[in-house]
């Protein structure tokens, strides 16, 4: 099959949103709906062209050829899949819950999911370099979707200037590494090569940016503001991931030039940012945010400790309870009359929702057999097997139960809290209720799911040592469970209004940068004024000079012969030079 | 070859466009010449499919019996690229860039044509000599523009202007007589100057390369020559900046891709240090825009970013990557900064100001005005699928041979120039506070809007048309 014949359904729907008339939502939701359920099936359609490469050339100048390539890769297929099967879910979600103009949503929603499905996708530099920036471009759109409220704006300005950072270190990363003499990311054998060095620290930095890790992390925060579909899609199952991705793929280069030491200690510090930052916050969603930054932050660890099966469990799994839990929050916001903030919220604390709900956190945690288990359960365990870091293991074992100690107690807390208020028993769309639901059963039967996992990653020649339960899971059992104890009681006797929050140091830095640069930048305009001045002096200086040449142009003969002399000593001088 | 006379005809369209102007009144001038500048756009293209097909399109004929000054012509896709870029700008410019009063005018037709005549002249020349002709028609075109057309200050401006370009063409002139000097055939054919000059010794070769740099850096302009550009660009017509920034800027910087094709030995000995005065000059102005509450001086400093990048790249030339990669960007550099100037001048003209801090909530009075500009901005970003997107690639991929790591400087000059222009955005378009249109906008302004983002778009995506 014809592999960008996946693209079409997409491009089609975004030209079908362009000629639309404004008033139609719910025509333009329709369109969506079957965009990208067609997309889904066209994916899982392409699994027969597993392990194949497609390519589509663009121009050539003299030798080099600017090809787009596309491979399907099983990872980069995995990938894919998630993508379209949660892009799914989002357009039937986004469609109970985007009120108007979701003529323009749905457009940069499925320009998101292009630029994503051609990132998951490439195989050569160029088609990775589209699809990042699409990543970008578009996602500055989606937050920036209420762009008449203040703080969307602002947030959306605070994304791309963040992660158009990094597409210019990820550009000239890749230029490095082209340079050399490869034209694709991945199989890079030469070793000692400074260019390959600096254009993988380089794309390190992009894959920070693009994936909020420190101390490129408080974008992701405040890209909140925009819509809850967007927060859901986005900032929690995809386009944050493309980072981890892209190292997680490059992570033979990256231990060739022994570069895994810096990821580690990245990771455990964004995920303790992300895990405290978590604690204090009130705002529904920006807890959640900041559990993504810790999430993004224990894979980059995994990655780090040379655990890339553990990586990618987790990358695959953190995908449905995350999902999950932005569509619960969006619900509550909807049944809140659009609050966000934890303290001011009711929910409906009938059974299923309220069980529904409790899978999706403990999921987060990371109970057997919820989903969450098989990347953090494992990330766990395996971290104290690792043989990449020797002794250290046991610190790195003793951070991460710190780290899942906190999570316990920031999740409870955040699911704690709004239930200490009267049951909300507003209805919101079962359009919004039904992707939560499924991703929730799909959290609750994770076991099967992955259990096919394995065999698909076992079948395509990555070895995986998994044991089910070790001492070490139970040592993080008790610590969850008391940690949620503790929580439930801090927040039942009210105590909870007195944790400190964390004003970030971060954002003062880069409010300090800029007020810098700004100061640098006034010195400069001065500086530049006396530029021109300067100028000004020696158009002056003809000026007196010119006053000054009749002493010169007196008449007298003797006078000219002199200057003519000199003139002609001039002349022969530059000619003999 | 009959088809070798084609190369003459955009010079011939141009002056009937010059005669009309002259002749006619305005409104059947101006139609005349939209006419004629959309002929020159075929015809370019035409002349691409030509030599993209192999042939080779060269016109030489000396007119008075001497070798130097011989009318030499030749398109290849270098030039075709430029050619292509200067017909579609001065095409829009002409049909949507008359905002004002002063704009709608015998004059403004009149400089229009004169500048699309020195324009396609010297991206044609094959001639050193010529091409310091046709170079200073476009100063003196220009310099009316500024100074008849503009805004309060013009006449300020267009002395600054005037100023600088001057000693520009003074010097260019100097470099030209000291190569005179120094070879002993006395031709300017580029060709015949490029294996005569790799016969000179190198420390030779300097004193004529530094001249004529110099008047590039003018031009460009560069950083410490730049004073002019922001005067020049704040106070001009729309029109005028339209050209200024998106045709005349392209001058010095075509200028110094045929130094470098000239000397190519003192760019690879010495190259590197005028890379380097590239970065400066880039990280500067993009520093400088920080403070600029003026949405037009705020372009006008992009200007300078952009050409610091594509002086950076053209230092780095002998790789073919950033040679094609300097040449893309100045294509798309000079569409999309017309965009911009044309969105400029029409929310000058719709809200009778331009202060960014003061306009606001743009989005809700006019809003195709606000994605222009947002378009805008994520071209000069680079947004694949844009021109600019290929510029940028070729750039960084051809030039991280000779600068490896240093090649994010002059990117991060262009994320700071970004960053400010989002700043801006947010600031005077998408705000709730709504700042009230005064002037309704003549439709043909956003037709021509509608040209250079297809035409962007076109370049971005059909690239190949171009480059092989």
């Amino acid at each position: 099959m014809i592999p960008y014949l996946l693209f079409i359904p997409l491009i089609v729907g975004m030209l079908i949103y362009l000629v639309l008339p404004n008033d139609k939502d719910s025509l333009s939701k329709i369109v969506a709906i079957i965009a990208s359920l067609l997309t889904l099936i066209l994916n899982i359609l392409l699994y027969a062209d597993l392990n194949s490469i497609y390519t589509i050339s663009w121009f050539s100048i003299s030798s080099y050829s600017f090809n787009i390539e596309l491979t399907f890769n099983y990872i980069n297929y995995l990938l894919s899949i998630i993508v379209s099967f949660i892009g799914f879910l989002i357009n039937i979600y986004a469609a109970g819950y985007i009120d108007s103009s979701s003529r323009r949503f749905f457009f940069e929603l499925s320009l998101f999911e292009l630029g994503m499905l051609i990132f998951a996708l490439s195989y050569s530099i160029l088609a990775l370099l589209i699809g990042w920036e699409l990543l970008g471009i578009s996602s500055y759109l989606l937050i920036g979707f209420y762009y008449e409220r203040k703080d969307a704006a602002f947030s959306s300005r605070k994304a791309i200037t963040t992660v158009m950072l990094g597409d210019i270190f990820l550009l000239v990363g890749v230029a490095l590494i082209f340079s050399q003499g490869f034209s694709s990311l991945y199989g890079i054998t030469a070793a000692d090569n400074t260019a390959i060095l600096y254009g993988l620290i380089f794309i390190l930095i992009g894959a920070f940016t693009k994936s909020a890790q420190f101390p490129f992390h408080e974008w992701l925060s405040d890209a909140m503001s925009g819509p809850t579909p967007v927060s859901a899609y986005l900032h929690s199952s995809t386009m944050v991931k493309a980072g981890v991705f892209l190292i997680l793929l490059m992570l033979p280069e990256y231990q060739l030039y022994n570069l895994t030491d810096p990821i580690l200690i990245i990771g455990f510090i964004s995920a303790l940012i992300g895990a405290i930052n978590a604690l204090s916050e009130r705002h529904i969603k920006k807890v959640l945010a900041y559990s993504t930054i810790e999430d993004l932050g224990l894979m980059f660890i995994a990655i780090g400790l040379n655990l890339p099966y553990v990586a990618l469990a987790l990358f695959v799994f953190q995908t449905f309870y995350k999902a999950a839990l932005f569509m619960y929050s969006g619900v509550v916001i909807k049944a809140n009359d659009d609050r966000e903030d934890i303290y001011k919220v009711s929910v409906d604390k009938g059974l299923i929702a309220s069980i529904s709900s409790l899978i999706a956190v403990l999921s987060l945690i990371g109970i057997f057999p919820l989903s969450g288990y098989f990347g953090k359960g494992f990330l766990l365990d395996s971290s104290i097997r690792s043989m990449s870091i020797g002794e250290y293991s046991y610190i790195a074992f003793a951070l991460l139960v710190i780290i899942e100690l906190l999570t316990s107690l920031y999740i409870f807390r955040w699911w704690l809290i709004p239930r200490r208020s009267k049951s909300n028993r507003s209805k919101v769309s079962n359009l919004m209720n039904a992707p939560f639901y499924i991703l929730v059963i799909i959290n609750a039967l994770a076991y099967p799911i992955f259990l096919l996992f394995l065999y698909y990653i076992t079948a395509n020649g990555y070895s995986a040592t998994y044991s089910i339960i070790s001492i070490y899971t139970i040592i993080d059992y008790i610590i969850a469970g008391l940690a949620a104890y503790l929580s439930y009681k801090i927040v039942k006797s009210g105590y909870d209004k007195h944790i400190i929050s964390f004003k970030s140091i971060v954002n003062s830095f880069y409010a300090a940068l800029y007020n810098a640069l700004n100061a640098f930048s006034l010195a400069l305009s001065v500086f530049d004024s006396y530029i021109y001045r300067f100028y000004l002096y020696i158009s002056n200086l003809f000026i007196i000079l010119s006053s000054k040449v009749p002493i010169i142009q007196n008449g007298r003969l003797n006078t000219y012969i002199v200057i003519f002399i000199i003139g002609i000593i001039m002349v022969i001088a530059v000619l003999v030079i | 070859m009959m088809i070798n006379y084609l190369l003459i005809s955009p010079l011939i369209l141009g002056l009937i466009a010059l005669f009309g102007s002259i002749l006619l009144d305005y409104k059947k001038g101006k139609a005349l010449s939209a006419m004629l500048y959309a002929l020159s756009i075929m015809l370019f293209i035409y002349m691409l499919l030509y030599y993209n097909s192999g042939f080779n399109l060269e016109l030489s004929y000396s007119y008075i019996n001497l070798p130097i000054i011989q009318f030499s012509l030749v398109y290849n896709n270098v030039r075709a690229a430029l050619l292509i870029m200067t017909s579609i700008v001065t095409f829009v410019s002409l049909i949507s860039g008359d905002l004002t009063e002063e704009e709608r005018s015998k004059a403004s037709n009149i400089l229009i044509s004169l500048f699309f005549i020195s324009a396609t002249g010297l991206f044609l020349s094959n001639n050193l000599v010529l091409f310091f002709i046709f170079w200073d028609i476009g100063l003196v075109s220009m310099f009316f523009m500024i100074y008849l057309l503009g805004s309060v200050n013009r006449r300020m401006a267009a002395r600054k202007f005037m100023f600088y370009e001057i000693l520009a063409s003074l010097s260019l002139l100097t470099g030209i007589m000291i190569i005179y000097f120094y070879l002993n055939i006395a031709t300017f054919q580029i060709n015949a100057l490029t294996s005569a000059i790799s016969s000179l010794p190198l420390y030779k070769q300097i004193i004529p390369f530094i001249f004529i740099l110099f008047a590039f850096l003018i031009n460009m302009p560069i950083f410490p020559f730049h004073n002019w550009l922001p005067d020049a660009h704040s106070e001009a017509s729309t029109q005028g900046s339209m050209l200024l920034s998106g045709v005349l800027t392209k001058y010095g910087a075509f200028g110094a891709l045929l130094l470098y094709i000239i000397f190519p030995d003192v760019i690879v000995s010495y190259g590197f240090y005028i890379g380097l005065l590239a970065i400066i000059s880039s990280i500067y102005a993009s520093i400088l825009i920080l403070r600029q509450r003026d949405i037009k001086r705020a372009i006008a400093y992009s200007t300078i970013v952009e050409l610091g990048i594509i002086l950076f790249a053209i230092t780095a030339a002998y790789n073919t990557l950033a040679f094609y990669g300097s040449v893309y960007a100045m294509l798309a550099h000079g569409l999309v900064i017309a965009m911009m100037f044309l969105v400029a001048g029409a929310i000058r003209m719709k809200y009778q100001i331009r202060d960014v801090n003061i306009l606001s909530g743009i989005v809700h009075t006019d809003n195709r005005l606000a994605y222009a500009f947002l378009f805008g901005v994520f071209t000069i970003a680079g947004m694949p699928l844009t021109s600019s997107f290929i510029g940028d690639l070729l750039i960084a991929f051809g030039s991280v041979v000779r600068y490896k790591a240093l090649t994010v400087l002059p990117f991060i000059a262009l994320f700071i120039n970004v960053a400010v222009f989002y700043y801006i955005y947010q600031k005077s378009f998408v705000s709730r506070k709504k700042y009230k249109p005064i002037n309704k906008l003549d439709p043909l302004v956003y037709t021509g809007i509608f040209i250079l983002i297809a035409s962007i778009l076109l370049f971005g995506v059909f690239s190949y048309i171009i480059l092989e």
